[in-house]
């Protein structure tokens, strides 16, 4: 399939498209009939197979009204008005009865609707000049329309527009039609204006069809426009036409043969399928902007004038116009069967021979014969695609089902009158009162009342079809809030609306219901308040008694509630206490001084001074009265031993690494060592101390020890303090020269024997553990004894190294001491000077710990029987 | 900061894994490496007794400058530092005024320390069952005193079954130091461990 480029926006169309459907423009030359051309008549009747089944039915009952009101009215007379002459009466009808049925909301379709050619407003223009001469008759009604129609002119949303061509032409009317036209470059004025005609014709082919005397004012060209339209929405006037209960049958616009409504189907069936959308939409009230639903009103007021006029319809008149903007036609509107019966004398244009059509078949159009093309030949036209749309309708029909739908889509308010009215009125269903019949799905059912006057109500009559061009109609079209007034009233003469229809009730919640505490006061201010009306509009829409009729507190004030805090007694009890406990903590208390001697103090002063007193006369006294066993402990005799096995002069390791303070001690016991290696082996000492006091300390045993003395002879060096710990441990069994350079010897290896003297077992662990490494590793430290001088204080500690013989031999504490220089004869015997004082101060301790224990126990019990007794 | 630490901890743990497999691997160069590790860590030690020093001596001048409480014993600190620290430098441990120095001021203040020690034990025990009275202080007493006895020499002798006491608190108190030295080697070891995978970082980075 060829696609056709749109000149407009571009975009790729079907070919059979005459316009664009994106941007609605004529996409071939020839579909744009231009000033002067000849429309091209163009049959949609055969399209009425497509349209859904309720709008089938709706037209059918369409067509059974209009012919019963057109006999019912074909012998009332008609009522003509006293109109000014004026040439343009009938054109400001013609627009003056497009325009009044527009609302609002139609006056709002956008640009898609204005969509429309310069042709249809040049045929229109010129139809209209030619008719405007010959319509005197209706002058005076044509004022008051073309008075009217310049006041809805004042209308900003009118939808009339014209081609800037049109109002250089155009007389006063035209002008004023001008006036509210949209930019001269849209054009989609046509279509727009094509709307307003067809929801007017929908109401005014009602009320012609109860009103048979107008048959001049019907034109009958309506079939003729809609078929001339070169637009695909001028096609679905057609259908519309239909809708308004006449139908054209194709032939009608066959004989003349100058239409070729048949010869160009495939615009006509291409350009259906959008329409049907697009009127689909409208009905369902979405999208009422769709021009395709304004060229069929004026296709109706020709059903309805042919209904009216039988076999007079025949008149040229009404094919002078191809476009339903045509207001020309609205110059027969006036005119009798007879004038219009006489004045086809007159030269036909072009644009009229057009439509002669119709007028070689009236019977044709009649609403009766004005079915739909089988489907038979329907199935031979339609495309496929056209088809598929046949099959299934888009929409719910119109009836029963429809109105249900319409009921389900919150229509509740609205509804009840139309359905009160459609089955009384069904001509007014079908006229612009019955739009809402017509198009039932639309959302705006409120808007309906804006097309549904008060007077328009009661049954069509004469007066309503005057009342429809009077200068009266579009006084509510200028204030459409009549409407709606009308709405409001009549919601207040209605009872209010149950919950379940419009509002569902539903459980407020606690909180919401908390939020109303003025229930308690209402129903207390009176009996008004339940008697109130439930609120219509706003948020308590549905909710009655919400609101006080009269102002809260005006009559009775709510229950002063005591702002003081109701407590029990307990619980002040509790409060006085907490009350108390924070005042006690916040003040301040006052200090209790000290006594100046108490009897801690003085148990102090006392221990101490018998203890000072007790062990100063011992070492004052000198005694040695207390024996010192000759046993040796088994760590002290491996000790002895491997002191015996140091080979002479060799040089030996001596670690000082103990604190000052128990020097005295540490002096011991390295004095009883030392004394015996240097009198027996007279070893080189090397003095190394891992702590900082150390050197110091071993300068001083030396002196106490008394081997720093000529007789002895001992050569030994100090050097000084290694740090690092563990590390400096380290560092010095690997390289003694490269951790302390004073050191004499390459590996440590080379000593004969390491003595650790130490009141500290994590400094001897150290010794051990990092001497015992290299032990594992290097078989020359095998051999070299490790012997260890510790306090009383970590010998139970470095036990476990001497039980794993890591420790050749240990001495540990004084009574050691004592006996390792009482076995070995040692001079001066610093241990046994020391013996006698300690088996004193032993004793004494233990006799102040029983002593002290005992009274304090007893000091304890005492006030436990005080209290008790 | 973020660098700092990574590198910081790089260096931890390669020092300690360094120094670790230097007491299973003998090939070279981990033996050398680990000495020369081991060599930075004396130094460093020895650096960090110079630094507390000279931070003890910093506070104690402040304290003199800023004229506190206590800035005369502080300025007297700071001048015996200065004194000894000059004596020990130029004349060494074995001059008689170093050796005075130190029998005459520290020997005495620390053994005083201790004897005030010995009087405090005592009072503690005294005051014992003023505290406390259950069970383990029964028992702390009781095996304080029976050491005592234990080792307290008297005119006539060794106490009787001082062998027995001795014993029995010489297998008891192994027993304790044992399981001591095994905590303190698994707990050492752990540490160890924490610190070469550095989920531990004393040095910092944390």
């Amino acid at each position: 399939m060829a696609d056709i480029r749109c000149p407009s926006c571009g975009k790729n169309n079907p070919d059979f498209l005459d316009h664009c459907q994106f941007c609605q423009s004529p996409l071939k030359p020839e579909s744009i009939l231009r000033a002067g051309e000849t429309p091209t008549k163009k049959h949609t009747g055969e399209l009425e197979p497509v349209l859904p089944e309720w709008l089938r039915d709706l037209r059918q009952q369409a067509r059974q009204s209009a012919e019963e009101e057109a006999v019912q009215q074909a012998a009332r007379p008609k009522e003509q008005k006293d109109e000014p002459p004026d040439l343009l009466a009938g054109l400001a009808s013609q627009a003056g009865a497009e325009d009044d049925e527009i609302p609002d909301w139609l006056a709002s379709i956008g640009p898609t609707a204005k969509a429309a050619s310069e042709t249809p407003v040049e045929e229109n223009r010129q139809s209209l000049m030619e008719d405007s001469e010959d319509q005197s008759e209706e002058q005076e009604e044509k004022d008051e329309l073309s008075a009217w129609l310049s006041e809805a002119s004042q209308e900003p949303s009118e939808p009339f527009t014209l081609e800037p061509g049109v109002f250089q032409d155009d007389p006063d009317w035209m002008s004023n039609l001008g006036s509210t036209t949209g930019s001269p470059g849209e054009p989609s004025a046509p279509k727009e204006e094509e709307d307003l005609s067809w929801l007017h014709n929908l109401e005014a082919s009602a009320k012609q069809s109860a009103e048979p005397a107008e048959p001049g004012r019907d034109t009958s060209r309506t079939p003729g426009s809609a078929s001339t339209q070169p637009f695909s929405e001028e096609q679905d006037l057609g259908w519309l036409n239909n809708l308004g209960g006449l139908s054209e049958p194709a032939a009608p616009f066959d004989p003349s043969g100058r239409v070729p409504a048949q010869d160009q189907p495939a615009p006509a069936e291409s350009s259906a399928p959008q329409d049907d959308l697009s009127w689909l939409e409208n009905l369902g009230g979405t999208e009422p902007l769709q021009p395709p639903q304004s060229p069929p009103p004026a296709e109706d007021l020709s059903w309805l004038n042919n209904l009216a006029g039988t076999s007079k319809l025949s008149q040229p008149q009404p094919e002078k116009s191809s476009s339903p903007e045509d207001p020309g036609w609205l110059n027969t509107l006036g005119r009798t069967p007879e004038s219009l019966q006489d004045e086809p004398a007159q030269p036909l244009s072009d644009t009229e021979s057009m439509f002669d059509a119709p007028d070689s078949s009236s019977e044709i159009f009649s609403p009766r014969r004005t079915a739909p093309l089988g489907e038979e030949a329907l199935d031979e036209s339609l495309p496929d695609w056209l088809k598929s749309a046949t099959e299934k309708p888009s929409m719910p029909p119109l009836g029963a089902e429809g109105l249900d739908w319409l009921a389900s889509h919150d229509l509740d308010r609205d509804q009840p009158s139309l359905t009160q009215e459609s089955p009384t009125s069904p001509p007014q269903d079908i006229s612009g009162e019955g739009e809402p019949a017509t198009s039932p799905p639309s959302d705006q059912p409120q808007e309906i009342p804006v097309f549904v006057p008060p007077s328009e109500t009661t049954p069509a009559s004469d007066q309503d079809v005057d009342s429809l061009f009077s200068m009266d109609m579009p006084d509510w079209l200028s204030s459409p809030e009549a409407g709606t007034g009308e709405d409001s009233t009549r919601e207040a003469e209605t009872p209010p609306v149950e919950s379940g229809d419009s509002l569902a009730p539903v459980e407020l919640p606690s909180w919401v219901q908390a939020m109303r505490p003025v229930e308690a006061v209402l129903s207390e201010t009176g009996p008004g308040a339940a008697e109130q009306a439930p609120e219509k509009e706003g948020p308590l829409a549905g909710l009655g008694g919400v609101i006080p009729l009269l102002p809260i507190g005006s009559t009775r004030r709510p229950k002063a509630l005591s702002l003081t805090l109701q407590t029990t007694d307990e619980q002040r009890t509790g409060a006085a206490i907490l009350e108390e406990i924070l005042t006690s903590e916040t003040s301040p208390r006052p200090l209790v001084a000290p006594a100046s001697v108490s009897s801690q103090n003085i148990l102090r002063w006392t221990l101490a001074g018998v203890v000072l007193l007790v062990l100063g006369l011992m070492i004052g006294l000198r005694s040695q009265r207390m024996p010192v066993s000759s046993a040796l402990p088994v760590e002290a005799g491996a000790a002895s031993n491997a002191i015996a096995n140091i080979a002479e002069g060799a040089p030996v390791l001596v670690i000082v690494d103990y604190e000052p303070a128990r020097a005295a001690e540490m002096e011991v016991l390295g004095g009883a060592l030392l004394n015996t290696m240097v009198s027996s082996r007279r070893p080189t000492l090397s003095f190394l101390s891992t702590s900082p006091n150390g050197p110091a300390l071993a300068e001083r045993l030396m002196v106490n020890t008394q081997l720093n003395n000529g007789s002895q002879g001992v050569q030994y060096s100090n050097l000084g303090y290694l740090p690092g710990g563990s590390a400096g441990v380290l560092a010095f069994i690997e390289s003694p020269q490269t951790a302390v350079p004073a050191a004499r010897i390459e590996s440590f290896s080379q000593y004969a024997a390491v003595i650790v003297l130490t009141d500290h077992a994590e400094s001897g662990r150290a010794w051990v553990e990092q001497l015992e490494a290299r032990r594992q590793t290097d078989l020359a430290f095998a051999n070299q004894p490790m012997l260890v001088a510790a306090s009383a204080q970590a010998g139970p500690l470095l036990q476990p190294y001497v039980s794993s013989r890591q420790v050749t031999g240990m001495i540990s504490g004084l009574p050691d001491a004592a006996r390792y220089e009482a076995v070995n004869n040692i001079s001066p015997g610093i241990a046994r000077s020391y013996w006698d004082a300690f088996g004193v101060g032993l004793l004494l301790a233990i006799v102040l710990i029983v002593f002290g224990s005992l009274w304090s126990l007893l000091m304890s019990i005492r006030p436990r029987r005080a209290g008790t007794e | 900061m973020r660098i700092v630490a990574i590198l910081s901890a790089i260096a931890a743990i390669s020092a300690g894994v360094i120094v670790l497999l230097g007491y299973f691997v003998s090939t070279s160069p981990v033996p050398a490496l680990r000495l020369l590790l081991t060599d930075w860590a004396i130094m460093i030690a020895g650096m960090a007794v110079l630094v507390g020093i000279y931070n003890l001596a910093a506070v104690q001048m402040e304290k003199v400058r800023s004229r506190q409480k206590g800035g005369v014993y502080g300025a007297l600190l700071v001048l015996s530092l200065i004194v000894t620290f000059g004596f020990g430098l130029l004349l060494g441990p074995q001059d008689p005024l170093m050796r005075l120095a130190v029998e005459a001021i520290i020997l005495p203040v620390e053994a005083a320390l201790m004897a005030i020690l010995a009087v405090t034990l005592i009072y503690a025990s005294i005051r014992l069952f003023q505290r406390r009275k259950d069970v383990t202080s029964v028992l702390f007493l009781v095996a304080a005193l029976l050491f005592m006895l234990a080792m307290m020499p008297t005119p006539f002798g060794p106490v009787p079954g001082d062998w027995f006491i001795l014993l029995v608190e010489g297998a008891v108190a192994e027993g304790g130091a044992r399981g001591l030295l095994i905590g303190i080697a698994l707990g050492t070891l752990l540490t160890g461990l924490r610190v070469l995978f550095g989920m531990d970082r004393p040095y910092g980075g944390s």
